[in-house]
Protein backbone atom coordinates (compact mmCIF):
# COMPACT_ATOMS: atom_id res chain seq x y z
CA UNK A 1 0.00 0.00 0.00
CA UNK A 2 0.85 3.64 -0.71
CA UNK A 3 1.79 5.55 2.13
CA UNK A 4 1.96 8.94 0.87
CA UNK A 5 0.05 11.88 3.49
CA UNK A 6 3.59 13.20 4.67
CA UNK A 7 3.98 14.23 0.98
CA UNK A 8 1.41 16.40 1.43
CA UNK A 9 0.76 19.23 3.50
CA UNK A 10 -2.90 20.08 3.90
CA UNK A 11 -2.82 16.55 5.91
CA UNK A 12 -0.26 17.98 8.33
CA UNK A 13 -1.86 21.16 8.54
CA UNK A 14 -5.57 19.50 9.45
CA UNK A 15 -5.10 16.63 11.72
CA UNK A 16 -7.35 13.80 11.59
CA UNK A 17 -8.80 15.18 8.33
CA UNK A 18 -9.90 12.39 5.97
CA UNK A 19 -10.13 13.57 2.67
CA UNK A 20 -12.69 11.52 -0.18
CA UNK A 21 -13.57 14.38 -2.33
CA UNK A 22 -10.12 14.15 -4.97
CA UNK A 23 -12.65 13.43 -7.73
CA UNK A 24 -14.04 16.97 -7.56
CA UNK A 25 -10.01 18.04 -6.93
CA UNK A 26 -7.12 16.68 -5.71
CA UNK A 27 -4.56 17.62 -3.18
CA UNK A 28 -1.19 19.17 -4.07
CA UNK A 29 2.04 17.69 -2.67
CA UNK A 30 5.10 19.63 -1.76
CA UNK A 31 6.77 18.48 -4.58
CA UNK A 32 4.07 20.99 -6.90
CA UNK A 33 3.76 23.51 -4.27
CA UNK A 34 7.62 24.33 -3.38
CA UNK A 35 8.74 24.16 -7.16
CA UNK A 36 5.97 26.64 -8.11
CA UNK A 37 6.73 29.01 -4.99
CA UNK A 38 9.76 29.20 -5.68
CA UNK A 39 9.46 29.60 -9.34
CA UNK A 40 7.52 32.64 -8.44
CA UNK A 41 10.30 34.25 -6.11
CA UNK A 42 12.97 33.06 -8.41
CA UNK A 43 12.32 33.39 -12.07
CA UNK A 44 8.54 34.16 -12.98
CA UNK A 45 7.66 36.45 -15.96
CA UNK A 46 5.40 36.18 -18.44
CA UNK A 47 5.70 34.30 -21.26
CA UNK A 48 7.16 34.78 -24.83
CA UNK A 49 7.77 38.38 -25.73
CA UNK A 50 9.70 38.70 -23.13
CA UNK A 51 13.88 38.92 -24.60
CA UNK A 52 15.09 39.26 -21.02
CA UNK A 53 16.50 36.04 -18.89
CA UNK A 54 13.42 35.78 -16.87
CA UNK A 55 10.82 35.32 -19.28
CA UNK A 56 13.18 33.29 -21.27
CA UNK A 57 13.15 30.67 -18.32
CA UNK A 58 9.67 31.07 -17.60
CA UNK A 59 8.86 30.28 -21.12
CA UNK A 60 10.99 26.98 -21.02
CA UNK A 61 9.43 25.96 -18.36
CA UNK A 62 6.35 26.54 -19.76
CA UNK A 63 7.14 24.54 -23.01
CA UNK A 64 8.49 21.98 -20.96
CA UNK A 65 5.24 21.44 -19.54
CA UNK A 66 3.61 20.53 -23.04
CA UNK A 67 6.88 18.43 -23.84
CA UNK A 68 5.60 16.77 -20.87
CA UNK A 69 2.18 16.56 -21.21
CA UNK A 70 2.66 15.23 -24.76
CA UNK A 71 4.64 12.47 -23.24
CA UNK A 72 2.67 11.60 -20.62
CA UNK A 73 -0.52 10.55 -23.12
CA UNK A 74 1.93 9.18 -25.34
CA UNK A 75 1.40 11.59 -28.38
CA UNK A 76 4.29 12.86 -30.75
CA UNK A 77 3.58 17.02 -31.22
CA UNK A 78 3.71 18.92 -28.23
CA UNK A 79 2.33 21.85 -30.21
CA UNK A 80 -0.92 19.93 -30.65
CA UNK A 81 -1.36 20.18 -26.64
CA UNK A 82 -3.40 23.21 -25.66
CA UNK A 83 -4.01 24.69 -22.21
CA UNK A 84 -7.31 26.04 -21.69
CA UNK A 85 -9.20 27.19 -18.31
CA UNK A 86 -10.30 23.96 -17.54
CA UNK A 87 -11.42 20.97 -19.63
CA UNK A 88 -14.99 22.53 -19.67
CA UNK A 89 -13.52 25.56 -21.44
CA UNK A 90 -11.67 22.92 -24.00
CA UNK A 91 -15.09 20.68 -24.50
CA UNK A 92 -16.28 24.05 -25.71
CA UNK A 93 -13.72 24.93 -27.77
CA UNK A 94 -14.12 22.34 -29.91
CA UNK A 95 -17.84 22.88 -30.04
CA UNK A 96 -17.28 26.56 -30.71
CA UNK A 97 -14.72 25.69 -33.67
CA UNK A 98 -14.53 22.16 -35.22
CA UNK A 99 -18.44 22.09 -33.80
CA UNK A 100 -19.43 24.98 -36.18
CA UNK A 101 -18.13 23.48 -38.85
CA UNK A 102 -20.80 20.45 -38.95
CA UNK A 103 -24.26 20.39 -40.66
CA UNK A 104 -27.85 20.41 -40.29
CA UNK A 105 -29.02 16.33 -39.91
CA UNK A 106 -25.67 15.76 -38.88
CA UNK A 107 -25.24 13.68 -35.80
CA UNK A 108 -22.84 13.44 -32.49
CA UNK A 109 -23.19 10.52 -29.95
CA UNK A 110 -23.01 10.96 -26.53
CA UNK A 111 -23.42 8.71 -23.49
CA UNK A 112 -25.33 9.17 -20.62
CA UNK A 113 -22.59 8.94 -18.34
CA UNK A 114 -21.50 12.15 -19.31
CA UNK A 115 -20.21 14.78 -17.01
CA UNK A 116 -22.30 18.05 -17.80
CA UNK A 117 -18.99 19.50 -19.08
CA UNK A 118 -18.93 16.55 -22.49
CA UNK A 119 -22.55 16.96 -22.34
CA UNK A 120 -24.31 20.77 -22.39
CA UNK A 121 -21.81 22.16 -24.91
CA UNK A 122 -22.97 19.59 -27.23
CA UNK A 123 -26.90 19.88 -26.31
CA UNK A 124 -26.13 23.77 -27.11
CA UNK A 125 -24.47 23.32 -30.50
CA UNK A 126 -27.25 20.09 -31.38
CA UNK A 127 -29.98 23.22 -30.65
CA UNK A 128 -28.14 25.57 -32.71
CA UNK A 129 -27.32 23.74 -35.08
CA UNK A 130 -29.63 21.42 -36.29
CA UNK A 131 -27.59 18.47 -35.35
CA UNK A 132 -29.48 15.11 -33.66
CA UNK A 133 -27.55 14.59 -30.23
CA UNK A 134 -28.05 10.56 -30.10
CA UNK A 135 -27.56 9.19 -26.25
CA UNK A 136 -25.19 5.75 -25.92
CA UNK A 137 -26.74 4.29 -22.30
CA UNK A 138 -25.52 2.19 -20.01
CA UNK A 139 -27.10 -0.87 -18.28
CA UNK A 140 -28.68 -0.20 -15.55
CA UNK A 141 -28.35 -3.46 -13.49
CA UNK A 142 -24.14 -3.61 -14.47
CA UNK A 143 -23.59 -0.23 -14.23
CA UNK A 144 -21.34 -0.68 -17.65
CA UNK A 145 -21.37 0.76 -20.82
CA UNK A 146 -21.57 -1.80 -23.63
CA UNK A 147 -20.04 -0.92 -26.90
CA UNK A 148 -23.11 -2.16 -28.77
CA UNK A 149 -25.07 0.62 -27.15
CA UNK A 150 -22.76 3.17 -29.07
CA UNK A 151 -22.04 1.41 -32.10
CA UNK A 152 -25.65 0.66 -32.70
CA UNK A 153 -26.41 4.70 -33.05
CA UNK A 154 -23.77 4.74 -35.32
CA UNK A 155 -25.35 6.13 -38.69
CA UNK A 156 -23.55 7.65 -42.34
CA UNK A 157 -24.80 10.81 -40.36
CA UNK A 158 -22.41 10.74 -36.98
CA UNK A 159 -20.08 13.02 -37.37
CA UNK A 160 -18.27 12.95 -33.40
CA UNK A 161 -18.67 10.89 -30.70
CA UNK A 162 -18.26 12.49 -27.08
CA UNK A 163 -17.57 10.03 -24.69
CA UNK A 164 -16.00 10.06 -21.29
CA UNK A 165 -13.51 7.62 -20.30
CA UNK A 166 -14.52 7.25 -17.29
CA UNK A 167 -17.99 8.17 -15.33
CA UNK A 168 -17.53 11.05 -12.57
CA UNK A 169 -20.27 8.90 -10.63
CA UNK A 170 -19.66 5.80 -11.23
CA UNK A 171 -16.53 5.10 -11.73
CA UNK A 172 -17.01 2.73 -14.89
CA UNK A 173 -14.66 3.31 -17.72
CA UNK A 174 -16.22 3.04 -21.27
CA UNK A 175 -15.10 1.01 -23.97
CA UNK A 176 -13.09 4.08 -25.47
CA UNK A 177 -10.31 2.18 -26.93
CA UNK A 178 -12.88 0.04 -28.88
CA UNK A 179 -14.81 3.22 -29.95
CA UNK A 180 -11.54 4.88 -31.35
CA UNK A 181 -10.78 1.60 -33.69
CA UNK A 182 -14.05 1.85 -35.23
CA UNK A 183 -14.49 5.21 -35.11
CA UNK A 184 -11.38 5.48 -37.02
CA UNK A 185 -12.04 3.13 -40.04
CA UNK A 186 -15.44 5.31 -40.64
CA UNK A 187 -14.30 8.35 -40.35
CA UNK A 188 -15.95 9.28 -36.91
CA UNK A 189 -14.21 12.04 -34.97
CA UNK A 190 -13.67 10.82 -31.49
CA UNK A 191 -13.28 13.47 -28.32
CA UNK A 192 -12.65 11.63 -25.53
CA UNK A 193 -12.96 12.99 -21.47
CA UNK A 194 -10.44 12.13 -19.51
CA UNK A 195 -11.40 14.24 -16.67
CA UNK A 196 -11.43 10.88 -14.29
CA UNK A 197 -9.45 8.94 -16.52
CA UNK A 198 -6.12 10.32 -16.79
CA UNK A 199 -5.55 11.01 -13.10
CA UNK A 200 -5.85 7.40 -12.00
CA UNK A 201 -4.38 5.24 -14.99
CA UNK A 202 -1.78 5.29 -17.67
CA UNK A 203 -2.63 5.43 -21.29
CA UNK A 204 -0.36 6.16 -23.63
CA UNK A 205 -2.07 6.32 -26.52
CA UNK A 206 0.90 6.37 -29.86
CA UNK A 207 2.04 2.98 -28.05
CA UNK A 208 -1.57 1.65 -28.09
CA UNK A 209 -1.72 2.48 -31.51
CA UNK A 210 -4.93 4.92 -30.43
CA UNK A 211 -5.53 8.27 -32.43
CA UNK A 212 -8.10 10.18 -30.55
CA UNK A 213 -9.26 13.50 -32.43
CA UNK A 214 -9.50 15.06 -29.00
CA UNK A 215 -8.26 14.46 -25.53
CA UNK A 216 -9.19 16.48 -22.74
CA UNK A 217 -8.32 16.57 -19.18
CA UNK A 218 -8.11 18.40 -15.76
CA UNK A 219 -4.95 18.73 -14.00
CA UNK A 220 -6.23 19.73 -11.00
CA UNK A 221 -7.70 16.47 -10.50
CA UNK A 222 -4.29 15.13 -10.69
CA UNK A 223 -2.35 16.83 -8.01
CA UNK A 224 -1.47 20.56 -10.25
CA UNK A 225 -3.29 23.92 -9.41
CA UNK A 226 -6.91 25.07 -10.82
CA UNK A 227 -7.44 27.85 -13.50
CA UNK A 228 -5.93 24.69 -15.88
CA UNK A 229 -7.81 22.64 -18.48
CA UNK A 230 -5.62 20.43 -21.26
CA UNK A 231 -7.12 19.51 -24.53
CA UNK A 232 -4.91 17.43 -26.82
CA UNK A 233 -5.83 17.09 -30.78
CA UNK A 234 -4.44 15.92 -33.92
CA UNK A 235 -3.04 18.37 -35.75
CA UNK A 236 -4.62 18.43 -39.32
CA UNK A 237 -8.02 19.31 -37.44
CA UNK A 238 -6.64 22.22 -34.94
CA UNK A 239 -4.32 23.50 -37.81
CA UNK A 240 -8.09 24.00 -39.76
CA UNK A 241 -10.34 25.00 -37.07
CA UNK A 242 -10.30 28.98 -36.47
CA UNK A 243 -9.42 30.35 -33.45
CA UNK A 244 -11.70 30.39 -30.37
CA UNK A 245 -11.06 32.91 -28.44
CA UNK A 246 -8.63 36.17 -30.21
CA UNK A 247 -6.61 39.10 -29.11
CA UNK A 248 -2.89 38.77 -27.29
CA UNK A 249 -0.16 35.82 -28.04
CA UNK A 250 -2.21 33.94 -30.48
CA UNK A 251 -1.62 36.20 -33.76
CA UNK A 252 1.34 36.48 -36.46
CA UNK A 253 0.12 39.76 -37.65
CA UNK A 254 -1.98 42.30 -37.13
CA UNK A 255 -3.30 45.38 -39.33
CA UNK A 256 -5.92 47.95 -39.43
CA UNK A 257 -7.96 45.62 -41.79
CA UNK A 258 -7.01 42.05 -40.72
CA UNK A 259 -5.32 39.49 -38.83
CA UNK A 260 -3.11 36.26 -39.54
CA UNK A 261 -2.68 33.78 -36.81
CA UNK A 262 -0.27 32.29 -35.19
CA UNK A 263 0.69 28.28 -35.93
CA UNK A 264 -0.01 25.95 -33.05
CA UNK A 265 -0.54 25.70 -30.56
CA UNK A 266 -0.17 29.87 -29.76
CA UNK A 267 -3.43 29.94 -32.13
CA UNK A 268 -5.27 28.56 -29.53
CA UNK A 269 -4.22 30.22 -27.18
CA UNK A 270 -5.03 33.72 -26.03
CA UNK A 271 -4.08 35.80 -23.85
CA UNK A 272 -1.81 35.42 -20.45
CA UNK A 273 -2.39 31.76 -19.40
CA UNK A 274 -2.24 30.76 -16.11
CA UNK A 275 1.36 30.36 -16.05
CA UNK A 276 2.19 28.89 -12.42
CA UNK A 277 -0.59 26.31 -13.09
CA UNK A 278 1.13 25.07 -16.42
CA UNK A 279 3.87 24.67 -14.53
CA UNK A 280 2.35 23.06 -11.45
CA UNK A 281 1.75 20.62 -13.89
CA UNK A 282 4.89 19.70 -15.38
CA UNK A 283 5.88 18.60 -11.57
CA UNK A 284 2.96 17.12 -10.95
CA UNK A 285 3.55 14.53 -13.43
CA UNK A 286 6.69 14.10 -12.67
CA UNK A 287 5.02 13.06 -9.45
CA UNK A 288 2.67 10.91 -10.28
CA UNK A 289 5.40 9.27 -12.45
CA UNK A 290 7.68 8.76 -9.49
CA UNK A 291 5.17 6.85 -7.85
CA UNK A 292 3.85 5.58 -10.97
CA UNK A 293 0.58 5.23 -12.49
CA UNK A 294 -0.09 1.57 -12.08
CA UNK A 295 0.52 1.63 -8.33
CA UNK A 296 -1.57 4.54 -8.03
CA UNK A 297 -4.27 3.05 -9.54
CA UNK A 298 -4.01 -0.45 -7.89
CA UNK A 299 -4.16 1.85 -4.26
CA UNK A 300 -7.00 3.34 -5.24
CA UNK A 301 -9.01 0.41 -6.30
CA UNK A 302 -7.30 -1.41 -3.38
CA UNK A 303 -9.36 1.12 -1.25
CA UNK A 304 -12.37 1.16 -3.15
CA UNK A 305 -13.24 -2.78 -3.05
CA UNK A 306 -12.93 -2.15 0.37
CA UNK A 307 -14.97 0.66 1.04
CA UNK A 308 -17.75 -0.94 -0.87
CA UNK A 309 -17.82 -4.18 1.04
CA UNK A 310 -17.78 -2.62 4.14
CA UNK A 311 -20.85 -0.03 2.74
CA UNK A 312 -22.49 -2.86 1.74
CA UNK A 313 -22.86 -4.77 4.60
CA UNK A 314 -24.82 -1.60 6.79
CA UNK A 315 -28.28 -2.16 6.53
CA UNK A 316 -29.84 0.33 4.26
CA UNK A 317 -26.86 1.23 2.09
CA UNK A 318 -26.43 0.85 -1.85
CA UNK A 319 -23.57 1.47 -3.37
CA UNK A 320 -23.80 2.12 -7.35
CA UNK A 321 -20.17 0.87 -8.71
CA UNK A 322 -19.99 -1.66 -11.18
CA UNK A 323 -18.66 -5.11 -10.55
CA UNK A 324 -15.19 -5.05 -11.78
CA UNK A 325 -14.04 -1.50 -10.57
CA UNK A 326 -10.52 -0.01 -11.12
CA UNK A 327 -10.27 3.44 -9.44
CA UNK A 328 -11.47 4.90 -6.22
CA UNK A 329 -15.29 6.49 -7.17
CA UNK A 330 -17.78 5.44 -4.69
CA UNK A 331 -21.08 6.49 -5.22
CA UNK A 332 -24.02 5.63 -2.47
CA UNK A 333 -27.14 6.52 -0.73
CA UNK A 334 -28.21 4.99 2.56
CA UNK A 335 -32.29 4.44 2.77
CA UNK A 336 -34.34 7.17 4.60
CA UNK A 337 -31.35 9.89 4.47
CA UNK A 338 -30.59 12.37 1.80
CA UNK A 339 -27.03 12.53 0.21
CA UNK A 340 -26.93 15.96 1.90
CA UNK A 341 -27.36 15.12 5.14
CA UNK A 342 -24.84 12.25 4.80
CA UNK A 343 -22.59 14.36 3.70
CA UNK A 344 -23.22 17.29 6.83
CA UNK A 345 -23.03 14.44 8.96
CA UNK A 346 -19.84 13.21 7.74
CA UNK A 347 -18.41 16.45 7.39
CA UNK A 348 -19.12 16.95 11.37
CA UNK A 349 -16.99 13.73 11.41
CA UNK A 350 -14.05 15.40 9.12
CA UNK A 351 -14.80 12.96 6.53
CA UNK A 352 -15.00 14.88 3.66
CA UNK A 353 -17.05 13.84 0.76
CA UNK A 354 -19.44 15.19 -2.16
CA UNK A 355 -23.39 14.74 -2.39
CA UNK A 356 -25.52 15.76 -5.11
CA UNK A 357 -26.36 15.20 -8.66
CA UNK A 358 -22.09 15.38 -9.48
CA UNK A 359 -22.52 17.61 -12.56
CA UNK A 360 -24.64 14.73 -14.10
CA UNK A 361 -28.16 14.76 -13.81
CA UNK A 362 -29.05 13.38 -17.08
CA UNK A 363 -27.11 10.02 -14.97
CA UNK A 364 -28.84 10.62 -12.04
CA UNK A 365 -32.49 11.26 -13.68
CA UNK A 366 -31.86 7.64 -15.68
CA UNK A 367 -30.74 5.81 -12.64
CA UNK A 368 -33.81 7.05 -11.12
CA UNK A 369 -32.15 8.86 -8.54
CA UNK A 370 -32.36 11.98 -7.01
CA UNK A 371 -28.86 12.48 -5.66
CA UNK A 372 -25.63 10.05 -4.65
CA UNK A 373 -23.24 10.51 -1.94
CA UNK A 374 -19.61 10.19 -3.57
CA UNK A 375 -16.03 8.99 -1.69
CA UNK A 376 -13.13 9.00 -4.10
CA UNK A 377 -10.19 7.70 -3.06
CA UNK A 378 -6.92 8.79 -4.44
CA UNK A 379 -3.32 8.19 -4.08
CA UNK A 380 -2.69 10.08 -0.70
CA UNK A 381 -6.02 7.76 1.05
CA UNK A 382 -5.37 4.61 3.32
CA UNK A 383 -7.12 2.29 4.75
CA UNK A 384 -7.68 4.46 7.56
CA UNK A 385 -9.88 6.83 5.52
CA UNK A 386 -12.15 3.54 4.90
CA UNK A 387 -12.47 2.99 8.50
CA UNK A 388 -13.23 6.28 9.10
CA UNK A 389 -15.86 6.49 6.21
CA UNK A 390 -17.78 3.41 7.43
CA UNK A 391 -17.72 4.26 10.89
CA UNK A 392 -18.90 7.76 9.79
CA UNK A 393 -21.52 6.09 7.67
CA UNK A 394 -23.04 4.16 10.91
CA UNK A 395 -23.26 7.19 12.80
CA UNK A 396 -25.82 9.15 10.10
CA UNK A 397 -28.16 6.19 10.43
CA UNK A 398 -27.88 6.05 14.38
CA UNK A 399 -28.50 10.18 14.14
CA UNK A 400 -31.61 9.38 11.88
CA UNK A 401 -32.07 6.80 14.24
CA UNK A 402 -32.96 4.20 11.62
CA UNK B 1 -33.63 13.54 27.42
CA UNK B 2 -32.45 12.30 24.34
CA UNK B 3 -29.03 10.56 23.39
CA UNK B 4 -28.97 12.53 20.26
CA UNK B 5 -26.84 14.90 20.56
CA UNK B 6 -25.73 16.09 16.96
CA UNK B 7 -26.26 19.80 16.99
CA UNK B 8 -28.22 19.76 13.56
CA UNK B 9 -30.18 16.90 13.26
CA UNK B 10 -32.11 17.23 16.64
CA UNK B 11 -34.88 15.51 17.66
CA UNK B 12 -37.17 18.10 16.68
CA UNK B 13 -35.66 18.46 13.13
CA UNK B 14 -35.86 14.44 12.40
CA UNK B 15 -39.53 14.44 13.48
CA UNK B 16 -40.64 17.05 10.78
CA UNK B 17 -38.22 15.07 8.59
CA UNK B 18 -40.04 11.79 8.85
CA UNK B 19 -43.29 12.96 9.19
CA UNK B 20 -43.68 16.45 7.38
CA UNK B 21 -46.71 18.55 8.17
CA UNK B 22 -49.05 19.88 5.84
CA UNK B 23 -48.42 18.50 2.76
CA UNK B 24 -51.49 18.38 1.49
CA UNK B 25 -53.91 19.29 -1.62
CA UNK B 26 -55.52 22.65 -1.07
CA UNK B 27 -56.46 25.42 -3.71
CA UNK B 28 -54.14 28.69 -3.63
CA UNK B 29 -51.55 30.38 -5.29
CA UNK B 30 -48.91 27.77 -6.23
CA UNK B 31 -45.10 28.18 -6.13
CA UNK B 32 -42.21 26.46 -6.99
CA UNK B 33 -38.59 26.72 -5.28
CA UNK B 34 -35.68 24.55 -6.87
CA UNK B 35 -32.17 24.46 -5.45
CA UNK B 36 -30.10 23.88 -8.24
CA UNK B 37 -26.53 22.73 -6.31
CA UNK B 38 -28.57 20.14 -4.26
CA UNK B 39 -31.82 18.76 -6.01
CA UNK B 40 -34.07 20.28 -3.57
CA UNK B 41 -37.53 21.00 -4.69
CA UNK B 42 -40.33 22.36 -2.58
CA UNK B 43 -43.79 23.31 -3.65
CA UNK B 44 -45.65 25.88 -1.68
CA UNK B 45 -49.64 26.55 -1.96
CA UNK B 46 -50.87 29.59 -0.48
CA UNK B 47 -54.67 30.14 0.01
CA UNK B 48 -55.09 33.57 1.32
CA UNK B 49 -58.22 35.19 2.47
CA UNK B 50 -59.20 38.69 3.43
CA UNK B 51 -55.24 39.08 3.08
CA UNK B 52 -54.43 36.31 5.64
CA UNK B 53 -52.57 33.02 5.35
CA UNK B 54 -55.85 31.00 5.57
CA UNK B 55 -54.40 27.55 4.49
CA UNK B 56 -51.34 26.60 2.91
CA UNK B 57 -49.46 23.18 1.57
CA UNK B 58 -46.02 22.95 1.69
CA UNK B 59 -44.70 19.55 0.34
CA UNK B 60 -40.83 18.92 -0.38
CA UNK B 61 -38.38 16.39 -2.04
CA UNK B 62 -35.18 16.95 -0.45
CA UNK B 63 -32.86 16.75 2.85
CA UNK B 64 -33.74 16.76 6.21
CA UNK B 65 -33.25 20.36 6.89
CA UNK B 66 -35.10 21.74 4.01
CA UNK B 67 -38.00 19.62 4.56
CA UNK B 68 -37.79 19.76 8.23
CA UNK B 69 -37.74 23.81 7.71
CA UNK B 70 -40.91 23.45 5.36
CA UNK B 71 -43.03 22.08 7.31
CA UNK B 72 -42.48 23.88 10.41
CA UNK B 73 -42.88 27.18 7.97
CA UNK B 74 -46.04 25.23 7.24
CA UNK B 75 -47.45 25.55 11.44
CA UNK B 76 -46.00 28.72 12.01
CA UNK B 77 -47.13 30.83 9.39
CA UNK B 78 -50.85 29.99 8.74
CA UNK B 79 -53.27 32.35 10.38
CA UNK B 80 -50.94 35.24 9.59
CA UNK B 81 -51.53 38.11 7.49
CA UNK B 82 -49.67 38.84 4.74
CA UNK B 83 -47.27 42.17 5.92
CA UNK B 84 -46.92 40.08 9.47
CA UNK B 85 -45.93 36.53 7.19
CA UNK B 86 -43.05 39.23 4.96
CA UNK B 87 -41.56 40.65 8.24
CA UNK B 88 -41.62 37.18 10.22
CA UNK B 89 -40.07 35.29 6.53
CA UNK B 90 -37.07 38.36 6.82
CA UNK B 91 -36.55 37.75 10.41
CA UNK B 92 -36.20 34.00 9.97
CA UNK B 93 -33.94 34.63 6.80
CA UNK B 94 -31.77 36.63 8.84
CA UNK B 95 -31.99 34.15 11.53
CA UNK B 96 -30.41 31.23 9.22
CA UNK B 97 -27.76 33.54 7.56
CA UNK B 98 -26.48 34.63 11.02
CA UNK B 99 -27.44 37.85 10.99
CA UNK B 100 -29.23 37.47 14.15
CA UNK B 101 -28.66 35.91 17.97
CA UNK B 102 -29.37 32.66 18.32
CA UNK B 103 -31.64 33.98 21.69
CA UNK B 104 -33.89 35.15 18.86
CA UNK B 105 -35.61 32.41 18.53
CA UNK B 106 -35.76 30.89 21.93
CA UNK B 107 -39.71 31.33 22.30
CA UNK B 108 -39.77 29.18 18.89
CA UNK B 109 -37.74 25.67 19.59
CA UNK B 110 -38.52 24.33 16.33
CA UNK B 111 -36.77 27.29 15.12
CA UNK B 112 -34.04 27.41 17.40
CA UNK B 113 -33.19 23.69 16.47
CA UNK B 114 -32.77 24.52 12.89
CA UNK B 115 -30.31 27.07 13.95
CA UNK B 116 -27.38 24.36 13.62
CA UNK B 117 -27.25 25.15 9.84
CA UNK B 118 -25.81 28.78 10.60
CA UNK B 119 -22.48 26.74 11.13
CA UNK B 120 -22.78 25.17 7.61
CA UNK B 121 -22.51 27.59 4.94
CA UNK B 122 -23.99 25.48 2.37
CA UNK B 123 -26.56 24.22 4.14
CA UNK B 124 -28.53 27.60 5.01
CA UNK B 125 -30.03 27.63 1.15
CA UNK B 126 -31.39 24.26 2.24
CA UNK B 127 -33.36 25.53 5.26
CA UNK B 128 -34.23 28.90 3.39
CA UNK B 129 -35.77 27.49 0.47
CA UNK B 130 -39.26 26.99 1.67
CA UNK B 131 -39.26 30.79 2.60
CA UNK B 132 -37.79 32.20 -0.29
CA UNK B 133 -40.66 30.10 -2.03
CA UNK B 134 -43.10 31.43 0.53
CA UNK B 135 -41.63 34.96 -0.04
CA UNK B 136 -42.13 34.83 -3.83
CA UNK B 137 -45.78 33.91 -3.41
CA UNK B 138 -46.81 36.50 -0.75
CA UNK B 139 -44.78 39.13 -3.08
CA UNK B 140 -46.63 38.42 -6.50
CA UNK B 141 -49.63 38.42 -4.22
CA UNK B 142 -49.03 42.02 -3.38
Amino acid sequence: MLDLKKDFPVFKNNPGLCFLDSGASAQKPSHVIDFVSNFYKTTYANIHRGIYNLSWRTTELYDATREKVAQFLGVSNPECVIFTKNTTEAVNLIAYTYGETLNEGDEIIVSIMEHHANFVPWQMLSKRKGINLKIAYIDRETLELPLKNITSLITEKTKLIALSMCSNVLGTISPFKEVLKIARDKGIKVLLDGAQYMPHHKINFGKEGLEPDFVVFSPHKMCAFDGLGVLYGQREVLEKIPPFLTGGDMIESVSIENTTFAPLPNKLEAGTPPIGAVISLLKAIEYLESIGMKNIEEHETKLAKEAIKRLKEIDGVHVFAPEKISNGIVSFTIDGIHPHDIATILAEDNVCIRAGMHCAEPLITFLEQDSFARATFYLYNDLEDVEKLITSVKRCREVFKL
Amino acid sequence: MSMNFDPIYQEVILDHYKNPRNCKEIEGLSEKGHNASCGDKVEVITKIEDGKIEDLSVCTKGCAICTASGSIMSEKVKGMDIEETMKFVEKVKKYFKGELPEEEFDSIFELKALSGVRKFPVRIKCALLPWITLENTLKKEE
